[in-house]
């Protein structure tokens, strides 16, 4: 990966979506393919759709969409990770938990650290780019 | 694509059954559903997650809040659900250390009051 950057060394593939909870199904199916052409057993799959699912959440809720009202996930091959790369056009909140017992929001990005190898967070220009990677 | 539905099963208690895959867009029915539950003063509550597939943090944040209202009021909270992967998903979020989370997956519910 580029110094200073999360953007791919190369386009995989690439889905648009538009920014609304219905089309987070659609996101999980592409997650979850692509696992599958990997390699990856179910348990590996399930954990990478999981933390795709919280990014793309989070990209809905508290980002902004493109203009045209979509936000873009990218799965690529690097190396023996798989790495997933979800583009939005707002301010990620990583959704830090407030000291509690048990808090009833704000785990997401707790979710992710824990079902994948690499979290990487970062501003891109006008865009906030999150990228999870899961090692063979 | 989710379900719910809910049902008495014994006196103050009540089953609230959600199946398929919840996620964000789920989150609001599955929190209204049991806010309803909890609204009748009921002090037991089963939550039958046998046929979800997937839950998302958003309901688990749900499933947390009910466990919170139920414990304020002395009550019980019981998670059914035999999913690796889902139960998984509550060790994480660590509910298994503060909710009974049962994998039964026959006969998971006591018969419907008659």
């Amino acid at each position: 990966m580029p110094a200073g950057t999360l953007a791919p060394a190369h386009v995989g593939y690439e889905l648009w979506l538009r920014a609304h909870p219905s089309e987070l199904g659609e996101a999980r199916a592409f997650a979850d393919q692509q696992a599958r052409e990997f390699g990856f057993g179910e348990e590996q799959r399930y954990g990478l759709t999981f933390a795709v699912n919280e990014a793309v959440s989070n990209a809905i809720e508290h980002g902004a969409p493109s203009r045209d009202g979509t936000v873009k996930i990218c799965a690529v091959e690097e190396d023996r990770a798989l790495a997933f790369y979800v583009w939005d056009w707002g301010r990620f909140s990583p959704d830090v938990p407030v000291p509690q017992a048990l808090p009833e929001r704000g785990r997401g990005l707790a979710f992710m650290a824990a079902l994948v190898d690499e979290v990487d967070l970062r501003r891109e220009g006008e865009a906030t780019v999150v990228r999870l990677a899961k090692c063979r | 694509v989710f379900y719910l539905k809910d049902r008495p099963v014994a006196p103050d208690c009540h089953a609230v059954f959600a199946g398929g895959e919840l996620d964000m867009s789920a989150a609001p029915d599955l929190g209204e559903t049991i806010d309803r539950v909890l609204e009748q003063g009921i002090r037991c509550v089963v939550a039958d997650l046998s046929e979800a597939t997937f839950i998302d943090s958003t309901c688990i944040g749900v499933l947390v809040s009910a466990h919170n209202r139920l414990h304020a009021r002395r009550g019980s909270f019981v998670i059914v659900c035999a999913n690796r992967n889902v139960r998984k998903t509550f060790e994480i979020a660590g509910l298994d250390q503060m909710v009974t989370i049962d994998d039964r997956t026959e006969e998971p519910m006591p018969e419907p009051v008659a």
